[in-house]
Order: structure tokens, then C-alpha cells, then sequence
């Protein structure tokens, strides 16, 4: 018998879901309600997908159908540990949320800041995977259905923020597993400018199921810097699906950064709706041990004259896995699309397995598109040039490997980040060493 | 400070390239070792610099260490290096993602290290690197940008002897470095190397041409044949191969 393409979520999504709704005891409006149990309803028809689906082929995430995650309050997290939060720096504008929950005791908004935030619930338009094509990833129901605390950040027209905003998605929870559904919409209006940093992390070393759903919206001539930072603890399992949509001659700039949790899969997907929109995707990620880590991007060029560009580099050490799945879609019509797409792993050890699978769908003539992927161990050329300089075989190694994740990093224009993001690395690198 | 005997090694698991090789060198001497291609000159630079693409079938290497005769042979790569041996390779790697300065520094600290030196700061290794780059007429610009990536032939070359400054070796041995080098490139490179020999240490030259050999004077000059040293003089054996080529050496040796 085949194996089936979905397997339906176990009873305890449903209680979870209808403790939500009772929670919030008719306080929400009729539509959203409404829209939060077709969301439901989708999630369950859709199930959980097995690796017969062709998204998932790599990514094995049927425990989910039976695995219990729940839903917890935030237990105060001290006002004094944001000089502990990670990759915070003064200055910052700073939203901080634990367990999904906004906590303004932790939450920094400087004096006349342009950013507008306000809570999705009063949004008088619907949820944006409604208002779009819904995606076929149930996980992204599964946040429309469950999300608390959604947020709305604005920069108005012509508004450049002087400062940098950071979100924080805080998991604080020991031993019990937990859940949190983070939901960001993100709307720069007609040029904008601004930089995001969202940090995905634990505090505690309880496993959590983070199931983010971000949406963003580039009015024309918008510029935004966007970076995802995963560094959730390895027993957590992070889904997070971005939506981008560009219109014209707007830009983006994303860094993904993946070093944390057992199974992580990001789907990132861009839609350049407006001439001359241009993104940059750039992708890092750093797995060990037994980690999974799953990208899935895809830019559908719609509009002429539109450019992007992705590096995804991964480092894979151990027993890791990662798959980087990317799909360069050129729409009919889109003419002078210049889209360039490269994937690079370094394998560290012989019984770690990375998948690169870039795409190109072309329905035109006149476009520039290059793809390309590799899976390779440090060069013995390389390693030699170093030795010979006196550097011993192991600090080779190491120097090496940063050098690797800095062709990818080297392009933060955020020097705070750059370092911060290297500091992620140093750790993982450490701990490699102490193993020996 | 360096007594190779009877050295032979090949490419690994291929035929022998060198078939013997004896050569002596001291303190405060300046060897040029010459041949045409395919003669054994780069195998005997990366042999001695312990590549790993070679392995020696017979002979031994001594090199002095505070005075001492150790087997270089016996040593890593990295450990000749902290013994003071440098290779300047005919091929320089491009490493991306690493900065020179960063490059540089850890080796030279791994170097002090290995001596029983304290390392050297971040600011004082950035003044020794500033007068390093006026010896071989580099900007500083240089210095962030990740090693020999997108640099010149020129460039790369310069930077090896950038290398060889920063890290002062007590052997160094420069594989064709004049190969490939622009006339600029090439007084500058040569005059770099001219000014850091010092009776302390010894330079040897393996070359194809005789082009660094006009700006720097050897005291000793060996003929590379057939992966054995037939012929060996002083400087004027390297004029008498330039005129008269190296069939003439085969015939006279």
C-alpha cells in the first residue's frame, strides 16, 4: 500500500484551537473569527504532509501529527535580562515577545519613532493568506487559525527610520513542549527605508514547536533590510514562512541565518510585482549533531526589468541534513529579468548530507538567469597554503570554514549584526573543537 | 642550515621526479636553482615545504634549529614553518572569507607560539604590517580584502613576499616568483627579497628564467636536471645558462 500524501493532525490541535477561540470569548471581531476557523478548517484538510509530497521530500516533519505542543503564558522574563537578550543593541527600537505574547515591560520604543505598530487583530482588512494565494504548507494555516499578539509594524511614506527595529520571538519555557505562533506584518510605504532584525530564541532548554508566519509589503520605491536569525535551542523545531511582495523599483535585502533547533524549514517567497524591483536574498546556515535545516525560497518575477539575487551557503558538520530548494519563476511579459541563484555547502564531516535544488521556470525570451550549486569539503590546496604559513591543521580548518560564512556575511551593511551573527558561529565552532 | 641528501621523492603513487639531490646551504647565503621544465624544481620546493601531493622515497633533510640539525622530513607542514622554513608558491591560493590581516596575524602568532613568544596585538602588528607594505609598495587597503582573491598575478606575487617579510623565515624558498611578473612587479618584488636577506638567513631562488637574478646577485647557482643537480658555480653559471641555454649544461656536465 502507498504511503498517504497527508496525515490528519491528531485530536489535541483541534482542544488547542477551541481553547483559543473560548479564550478570547467573542472579543475578536465576527470576521476575523470567522477567518481563523477557515483557517483551521484548511489546516485540516490539508494534514500534516508526508515525504511523498514532492516540497517535503527531504524534510520529514509526520511527528507533528501526533506530537503535543501546547500553548503557554509567558512567566516573567526581568526587565534586567535585555542586556541579556541576544543580538540586542542600544539604540535599538525593540519589540520583545515571549511565548507569542507582546511584553511592553521589555519592549523599547524610542521618543518619536516613525514606526507605526499596532495589534493585527484591529486590521480592517483580512489576514493577507486569505486576501492571496493560500499556501499549501498547513503550518501556515495553522498560524492564521492560532496566532496571538499579531503585530502590524508601518513605516509611513518617505519616512527613514534612523534607527534599526528588532523583533524578538522569545521561547522562555523549560522541559514542557510549547508553541508559539509569531505573526508579523511588516508594510514599508512609498519610499520608505528601514532595517528589521527578527531573532527567533530560547531561553530555555524546553523544546518549542515556532511556527512564524511573516508578511511584507514594499510600496514603490521602498528599502528594506530584512534579517531572520534563528538560534532557537536544539530541541525546538522552528517553521517560519516569510512572503515578500515588491512593487516597482522597490528593494530588498534579506539575510536568513539558520543555527538552531533539531528541524528547521523556512519558506521565503518574493513576488517583484513592480518594474525595477530588485531583491537580494542571502542565506546562512550552520548545522551539527543530528540538525535538519530545510530553505525553501522562490521569487516569482512578474514584472519586467526586475533583478534578484541568492547566495544560500550552509555549513553542515556531524550528522546534519540541509536541503536548499529554490525556484527562480520568470512570468510571461517580464522581460530584462536578470535573476542569479547559487547554493554552496561545506561538508565537514563525511556522514552529513546536504540537497541543493535550484529551479528555473522561464516563460520569456529576453532574460539573464544563472543558476548553480555546490557540495564540497574545505579545499587540501587551501589547507596547505595556511599549514605552510605556520597556522596548525585544525586553526585551518577553522579559519577556513569562517571564511566560508563570511562571503555571506561580509554583505550585512549591519556591522553590529555582522558581529553578532559571527559570535553565533564562534560557538558553534567552539563546541566542534571541545569534541575535538 | 639546510643539508639535503640524496633526496628523492615523486608525486604520490606517480614516478620519481627527483633522483637525488644533494645541497648544502648556510646562513647568509643567497642559492638560485635553475632548470628547464620539468626538471624537479617546484617538486623540490613543495617537498621541502611538505606538500601533500608529494612523498619523499628516499634521502634526508636537516634542518637547523637553534643550532641543531632536526629532520625536516619528520615535521608537519605547519611545524616548518614555525621552524622557520617559508614557502613563496609559484601558484599563490585565493582563500575567500579570510582578510589578509586576519591571515597574517594568526600565522604570525602561530609562529610566536610555537617560539615561546607572547602574540602580538591587534595595533602593534598593524604598525609592523604598515612598514612591511612600504617594503613591497602595497596600500592598506590591501589589507582588508580577503587573501589573493581577485588580485593580479602581480599582486599575488607581492603578497608572498608581503608574507615572507611579515613572518621573516630563516629559509625561504621562492618557487618562480619571477615568473609571471610584470617589469614593475618584478624590481619591486625582487628588491623586496634583496633587502630582507640578512646573514641570519638564507634565500633560495628556484627559477626558470634568469629575469631576478639580474636584480639580485646569488652566491651560488645549481643546474636542476633530469630531477638531479648536474651543475653547480657561482653567479656567472646562470649568465652562461641564459646565453647559452641548457643543453649546453647537459653536454658539459
Amino acid at each position: 500500500m502507498k504511503r498517504p500524501r497527508a496525515i490528519t493532525p491528531a485530536a489535541h490541535y483541534g482542544e488547542q484551537f477551541h481553547a483559543l477561540l473560548a479564550r478570547n470569548n467573542g472579543g475578536e471581531p465576527p470576521a476575523l473569527q470567522a477567518q481563523r476557523q477557515a483557517a483551521y478548517d484548511r489546516f485540516m484538510a490539508q494534514g500534516i504532509p508526508t515525504r511523498r509530497v514532492e516540497a517535503w521530500k527531504y524534510t520529514d516533519i509526520t511527528r507533528l501529527a501526533e506530537e503535543v505542543f501546547l500553548p503557554i503564558d509567558p512567566t516573567g522574563v526581568a526587565p534586567q535580562a535585555t542586556a541579556h537578550l541576544p543580538l540586542c543593541h542600544e539604540g535599538d527600537e525593540r519589540l520583545v515577545f515571549v511565548e507569542g505574547i507582546l511584553q511592553p515591560g521589555l519592549t523599547h520604543r524610542p521618543d518619536g519613532s516613525a514606526l507605526q505598530v499596532s495589534p493585527l487583530s484591529s486590521a480592517s482588512e483580512s489576514i493577507a493568506e486569505d486576501s492571496g494565494e493560500p499556501s499549501d504548507n498547513p503550518f501556515v494555516a495553522l498560524n492564521s487559525a492560532c496566532w496571538r499578539d499579531g503585530s502590524i509594524l508601518e513605516v509611513p511614506p518617505d519616512q527613514k527610520l534612523g534607527h534599526r527595529v528588532h523583533v524578538l520571538f522569545l521561547h522562555a519555557a523549560h522541559s514542557e513542549p510549547s508553541v508559539i505562533h509569531p505573526r508579523l506584518r511588516l508594510r514599508l510605504g512609498r519610499h520608505a527605508e528601514t532595517q528589521v532584525v527578527v531573532t527567533y530564541a530560547s531561553l530555555g532548554d524546553g523544546p518549542c514547536l515556532n511556527n512564524v508566519c511573516l508578511e511584507v509589503e514594499l510600496d514603490e520605491g521602498a528599502q528594506l533590510a530584512l534579517a531572520q536569525a534563528q538560534i532557537l535551542n536544539v530541541a525546538s523545531t522552528h517553521l517560519g514562512f516569510t512572503r515578500v511582495s515588491q512593487r516597482r523599483d522597490s528593494s530588498l535585502s534579506s539575510m536568513d541565518f539558520h543555527a538552531g533547533s533539531a528541524l528547521a524549514r523556512h519558506e521565503l517567497t518574493v513576488a517583484l510585482n513592480g518594474e525595477g524591483a530588485t531583491a537580494t536574498l542571502n542565506g546562512l546556515y550552520a548545522v551539527k549533531h543530528r540538525q535538519h535545516v530545510d530553505c525553501h525560497t522562490c521569487i516569482e518575477h512578474q514584472q519586467p526589468n526586475c533583478s534578484s539575487r541568492q547566495l544560500y551557503k550552509g555549513i553542515l558538520g556531524d550528522r546534519a541534513s540541509a536541503v536548499f530548494d529554490g525556484l527562480v519563476r520568470v512570468h510571461p511579459g517580464a522581460s530584462g529579468t536578470d535573476g542569479e541563484q547559487m547554493n554552496r555547502n561545506l561538508l565537514l564531516s563525511g556522514d552529513c548530507q546536504a540537497n541543493a535544488k535550484p529551479r528555473l521556470e522561464i516563460a520569456n525570451d529576453d532574460v539573464r538567469c544563472t543558476h548553480g550549486a555546490t557540495v564540497g569539503q574545505l579545499a587540501d590546496q587551501e589547507l596547505f597554503y595556511l599549514e605552510s604559513r605556520g597556522i596548525d591543521p585544525a586553526a585551518a580548518r577553522d579559519m577556513l570554514s569562517r571564511g566560508f560564512a563570511e562571503e555571506v556575511l561580509y554583505r550585512l551593511k549591519d556591522r553590529a549584526l555582522h558581529g553578532d551573527l559571527h559570535a553565533v558561529l564562534d560557538r558553534f565552532f567552539e563546541e566542534d573543537d571541545e569534541q575535538g | 642550515m639546510l643539508k639535503i641528501r640524496d633526496l628523492k621523492a615523486r608525486v604520490v603513487d606517480g614516478p620519481e621526479i627527483l633522483k637525488g639531490i644533494d645541497l648544502d646551504v648556510n646562513a647568509g647565503e643567497i642559492h638560485a636553482v635553475m632548470g628547464p621544465n620539468g626538471s624537479g624544481k617546484s617538486t623540490l620546493s613543495r617537498v621541502l615545504a611538505g606538500h601533500p601531493d608529494y612523498e619523499v622515497t628516499g634521502g634526508t633533510v636537516a634542518f637547523d634549529v637553534n643550532r641543531e640539525p632536526q629532520d625536516l622530513l619528520a615535521m608537519e607542514p605547519h611545524e616548518r614553518a614555525c621552524a622557520g622554513v617559508f614557502l613563496a608558491f609559484q601558484y599563490p591560493v585565493e582563500v575567500a572569507g579570510v582578510s589578509n590581516t586576519v591571515f597574517l596575524r594568526s600565522a604570525f602568532n602561530a609562529i610566536c607560539k610555537a617560539q615561546g613568544v607572547p602574540p602580538i596585538d591587534a595595533f602593534d602588528f598593524r604598525d609592523l604590517l604598515a612598514e612591511k607594505l612600504e617594503l613591497i609598495g602595497m596600500d592598506e587597503s590591501y589589507l582588508e580584502r580577503p587573501v589573493n582573491l581577485d588580485f593580479s598575478g602581480g599582486e599575488k606575487k607581492r603578497n608572498e613576499i608581503l608574507q615572507m617579510a611579515v613572518l621573516a623565515p630563516r629559509l625561504a624558498i621562492l618557487d618562480e616568483t619571477d615568473s609571471g611578473l610584470d617589469v614593475d612587479s618584478l624590481r619591486i618584488v625582487s628588491e623586496g627579497v634583496k633587502r630582507l636577506s640578512t646573514p641570519h638567513n638564507a634565500t633560495l631562488m628556484i627559477t626558470h628564467y634568469q629575469r631576478m637574478l639580474q636584480y639580485i646577485t646569488p652566491d651560488i647557482v645549481h643546474v636542476l636536471m633530469d630531477g638531479r643537480i648536474v651543475k653547480t658555480g657561482d653567479h656567472t653559471l646562470a649568465e652562461a645558462v641564459e646565453t647559452r641555454g641548457y643543453d649546453w649544461v647537459k653536454e658539459a656536465a
